[in-house]
């Protein structure tokens, strides 16, 4: 603290002479007390220092009860001068632009990576939707995980005109969802998922569909009409492309080649539905009603617009052909079953395309694909089911009627797998990934390695696009990937 | 008092019942008339004759009055009273003295006296007279009984210098002791220069010169001052730079109105023959051969240096 500034001598002398007044009243000791408590209204106040600035003896009586107040611990509490809370203002507003500039930085890094730098009528435009969530975190680093997988794609984007491209991107951003949003939307019926290591997976494919297919989108439905959108618009661009492999479809596919084989659809349940109308009459799970069935006939119905055309097969072959990665990943994709449910069937037309991938464990997940689900029944049996009850790996062969459980190390709980048919991987905990083949008797623990030793976090998603390609993330949100069926992981 | 004799109640009947409700004065046994006169009382001793009703419910709104209903069952005798006042503030009382005093033997003998004066020992007019009965409840009991203590202590410190015998003292070795100089009469000041100074204290606000005097005159520290006000150090600092600025400014303006000029006016607030005489005294004795004192005769100007040197 500055030290006290001096008084001329006179003014000492002064105010020593007009100490000890005789003769004065003092105050008693109640007016003392409620005027070092603070009490005292102004009047009484101003009187009471009034005398104290003459009496000495006051003083003394005042500041020895001063003392013993602080003996008792209770020493006044004193307001906030304004200078600190102007202090503690300050740093709050130091705080809030600290906030603020890490914001927009994250931002700005986050629009890189999905490539160029974005306009200022972009940024607005994709404000909302990119905000960053701690939810979303996960579903961003697969997102950039898949991006980096779907690269290869990217040359047919580049080539693009730049403000197609400027115009791609905003269309992405305005149409389709931010990072967790596409796993959402995969049960639009129902509720939105909830667990995180599903928004991994499943922000993946959306991540995949979107890089993978960049196009202006013409309107504002979800995801995947986004895709379907930019598939239309990568079409016309690239007329030639060679042709691509005929499309896997599966029947929760939310992949491009899914959408493009079936009508447009609004929702990814839409997608199935459509899936199935094209490959022939639906065929009804036990345990879903005929009602349920047709509910989702006429939401398929309402689903597709009129302003949504058919798709022309030679368009759908060009995008499948750009896409051949993505479109294989997610055409694989089907959504997890309930046990008490009829479930929802892949409609594969190999049996390798045609897998279920996901097990929920949570309830409302389970609910929400349940309503979603006796909606949407499909038939076409699968070869082989996968799902995971209580971190264990369980598969039928009998459209989920009797379920087996793959056998795994104790101690292990999985967490997510990806499956091929009837092989699968499966990750959980303590960074364990196993390779089941053999329709799931025979599983083998692959060690994720890398550069700076071993794996010890939890696997959260699993994807693979064959049994030598796949990525995976981990629950600090690292992506690995490998190309030589895990021996040797690559961090993203 | 009214032209009768008899005292008017100033305090409506509705508000003694809430305020006796308020301090549960029925727990120490206290009707509610009797309550009532405790807070004409107060009214009375605080408040002018002619105070208008919001006056005395803004009296009444800060009374502590369960714990002046808990002092004045105590001072009429109630034993439940002085049970919960034992309770209360037995430990307090002992701390308090004890941050008073430094000494525990001393400080529990000062609480142990105003035990006395608290219970009312002494008999006045065949009535036990308590010190509690003098509790207003204008700030917390236990405030109120660290002041009585301090003011207490005090009492005692001043009669105990009184006391000191003169074996003590030589004992003590004061007839050895270099007496201190005895102070020359106070060179004539000017005439002007009092005059200004003291018209500037007296506009001074009351608070701004407690502030002053507490920290020029007792050496108080900003902490303390500032506890005293129940304000921030820092805002003592600031009103301290304030008022002495503020200060020095009125009394350069009274002087220049007393005929000064404003050369003549600082000059004669900085160059004042007590200032002078203490610099002096502090130079000769430091000697000036060192640094720092050569450094402070560099820095005075050879005019006031001179005029220092002959005025002592």
């Amino acid at each position: 603290m500055a030290e006290a500034p001096k008084i001329p001598q006179i003014v000492r002398e002064r105010l020593q002479q007009d100490t000890s007044p005789a003769g004065v009243q003092h105050p008693d000791f109640d007016l003392l007390t409620g005027f070092s408590e603070g009490a005292l209204p102004a009047r009484e106040r101003s009187l009471v220092s009034s005398h104290l600035s003459t009496c000495s003896s006051c003083r003394d009586v005042l500041m020895l009860g001063q003392l013993g107040a602080a003996e008792t611990g209770e020493v006044a509490k004193l307001p906030a001068s304004s200078a600190s809370r102007w202090m503690a203002f300050r740093w709050a507003a130091l705080a809030a632009c600290f906030v603020l500039t890490v914001g927009i930085v994250f931002f700005e890094r986050s629009l890189r990576e999905r490539g160029g730098t974005a306009t200022p009528a972009e940024l607005t435009a994709s404000a909302p939707v990119v905000a960053p969530s701690r939810e979303e975190a996960p579903k961003t680093d697969a997102d950039r995980a898949a991006a980096t997988l779907a690269s290869t794609d990217k040359p047919a984007r580049d080539k693009l005109a730049p403000e197609k491209r400027a115009q791609t991107r905003l269309a992405e951003r305005r149409f389709a969802p931010p990072a967790g949003y596409a796993g959402m939307k995969e049960n639009s019926v129902g509720r939105p998922f909830g667990d995180t290591q599903n928004y991994g997976a499943s922000g993946t494919l959306g991540r995949l569909k979107r890089e993978t297919f960049p196009g202006k989108a013409s309107d504002s439905y979800s995801s995947n009409s986004v895709a379907v959108g930019e598939v239309d618009r990568s079409a016309q661009m690239q007329p030639a492309a060679p042709p691509p492999p005929p499309p896997s479809v599966a029947l929760d596919a939310i992949s491009p080649g899914a959408a493009i084989s079936g009508t447009r659809a609004k929702s990814r349940s839409i997608t199935r539905l459509e899936a199935r109308q094209t490959q022939g009459p639906a065929q009804l799970t036990p345990g879903v009603s005929a009602t349920n069935a047709s509910e989702a006939s006429n939401y398929a119905d309402q689903a597709a617009g009129p302003g949504l055309a058919e798709q022309e097969p030679g368009k759908k072959k060009l995008a499948d052909e750009s896409v051949p990665l993505a479109s294989q990943m997610a055409s694989r994709r089907v959504l997890a079953r309930d046990d008490k449910t009829a479930v929802a069937q892949s409609l594969a037309k190999s049996p390798a395309s045609a897998a279920s991938n996901f097990s929920l464990e949570n309830k409302d997940q389970q609910e929400a694909l349940t309503s979603n689900s006796e909606k949407l029944a499909t038939a076409s049996p699968t070869p082989m089911q996968w799902r995971i009850r209580g971190g264990k790996l369980q598969h039928s062969s009998d459209q989920g009627k009797t379920w087996n459980e793959v056998s795994i190390p104790p101690g292990v709980s999985l967490r997510a797998f990806w499956s091929l048919g009837n092989s699968a991987w499966a990750g959980g905990t303590e960074g364990s990934l196993f390779f089941v083949t053999e329709a799931g008797t025979n599983s083998v623990r692959i060690p994720i390695k890398v550069d700076d030793g071993d794996i010890s976090q939890t696997v959260v998603s699993v994807s693979f696009s064959d049994e030598q390609h796949g990525i995976i993330t981990l629950e600090n949100g690292q992506i690995l990937q490998t190309t030589d069926g895990g021996k040797t992981w690559q961090r993203h | 008092m009214s032209a009768t004799g008899k005292t008017e109640n100033r305090i409506p009947a509705a508000l003694a019942a809430e305020l006796c409700k308020k301090g549960c004065a029925s727990k120490y046994g206290m009707t509610t008339t009797a309550f009532a006169l405790v807070l004409e009382q107060v009214a009375a001793k605080y408040l002018p004759a002619a105070a208008s009703h919001a006056e005395v419910r803004e009296l009444c709104a800060g009374l502590r009055v369960e714990e002046l209903a808990l002092a004045r069952a105590c001072a009429a005798g109630n034993d439940h009273a002085w049970e919960v006042f034992l309770t209360r503030y037995r430990a307090t009382l002992y701390d308090a003295a004890r941050g008073i005093v430094r000494d525990e033997a001393r400080a529990k003998e000062l609480a142990d006296s105003l035990y006395a004066d608290l219970y009312g020992l002494r008999v006045n007019g065949g009535e036990r007279a308590s010190k509690l009965g003098s509790y207003m409840g204008r700030g917390s009991l236990a405030g109120w009984l660290r002041t009585v203590l301090a003011q207490e202590y005090v009492n005692r410190y001043r009669a105990a210098r009184r006391l000191v015998s003169l074996e003590e003292q030589t004992e003590a070795g004061v007839q050895f002791a270099v007496s201190a100089p005895e102070p020359s009469t106070p060179p004539a000041s000017d005439a002007r220069l009092e005059a200004a100074t003291d018209a500037a204290l007296a506009a001074l606000p009351g608070e701004e010169k407690y502030i002053l005097a507490a920290y020029y005159l007792d050496e108080r520290t900003l902490a303390e001052i500032a506890r005293s006000l129940r304000v921030h150090e820092s805002t003592i600092c600031r009103k301290l730079e304030k008022t002495a600025k503020s200060l020095r400014k009125t009394i350069i303006s009274e002087l220049m109105r007393a005929g000064l000029s404003r050369q003549a006016a600082e000059e004669a607030l900085e160059a004042d023959v007590r200032d002078l005489k203490i610099k002096v005294r502090e130079r000769l004795g430091a000697g000036e051969s060192t640094p720092k004192m050569r450094e402070i005769v560099q820095k005075r100007t050879p005019q006031t240096f001179h005029a220092g040197e002959g005025q002592e």
